[in-house]
């Protein structure tokens, strides 16, 4: 019972976990030191281009109803 | 970036994940022009059925068992933060997951949720940054709107899209 009580003090759900999470390590990247944001942002350009430039390979498809 | 979706490919073929496809910020920046952020959004089905609270545990013991501890919720992947989160509870996402496109990145082949899902799951979320992103696809004629206009009456999202057409 106790460990149930203490398992719902954690969250509703194992995403709102993941969502809490991320919130946090939003708030730690903003205080990165200039060098740290240049250098994560520097990465994200470069891997957003081989992103874009991926080949799409199978077509997905919208469910009509 | 290669090496994540590897990893993940591997879940699925160890038996770890059903299915899964990349979702948020990194499923958009396949699209459209770069978003800052360094978390990979993976909505995943867990293969095995486990008990409230502790439905992402196989993936993290996987994880762990290749050498990438869990960090709280998310695991860093080669310098990338990887969160993954069920869709189960979720009609648009699930059917986002079921149906994605599959990219060749690099050689490893990657599932990523299709612009219109994206977008409609931008609408259901409805932070300012999801309009953001949800105009951005729409200016560079990323999605085909009589497809998202289904999902809209399908979904009940006609508020969010009116309010998103008149930014």
């Amino acid at each position: 019972m106790a460990k149930t009580q203490a398992n719902v003090k954690e969250g509703y759900s194992a995403n709102a976990r993941v969502y809490a999470a991320k919130q946090e390590r939003r708030i730690e990247k903003a205080n990165y030191p200039l060098a740290q944001k240049i250098a994560v942002t520097t990465k994200l350009r470069n891997t957003a281009s081989s992103l874009r430039s991926a080949k799409l390979v199978q077509k997905g498809k919208i469910v009509k109803a | 970036m290669r090496e994540v979706f590897q990893v993940i490919n591997s879940m699925v073929e160890d038996g770890v994940l059903t299915t899964y496809a990349i979702g948020g910020a990194i499923a958009a920046t396949f699209y459209l022009e770069p978003v800052l952020t360094e978390d990979v959004d993976v909505f995943v089905h867990i293969a095995v059925e486990m008990p409230l609270f502790r439905e992402l545990s196989p993936v993290y013991e996987y994880l762990d068992s290749k050498g990438y501890q869990p960090k709280r919720e998310y695991v860093e992947i080669e310098g990338w933060d990887v969160q993954f989160l069920l869709y189960d509870q979720d009609e648009i996402t699930r059917e986002a997951v079921e149906n994605p496109n599959t990219f060749d990145f690099d050689g490893v082949n990657v599932r990523v949720m299709i612009p219109e899902y994206l977008v409609a799951i931008m609408l259901k979320t409805g932070r300012p940054k999801d309009y953001a992103r949800a105009n951005a696809f729409l200016e560079q004629n990323k999605v085909d709107v009589d497809s998202l206009s289904v999902l809209i009456d399908r979904f009940g999202l006609e508020e969010q899209w009116q309010k998103l057409k008149l930014m």
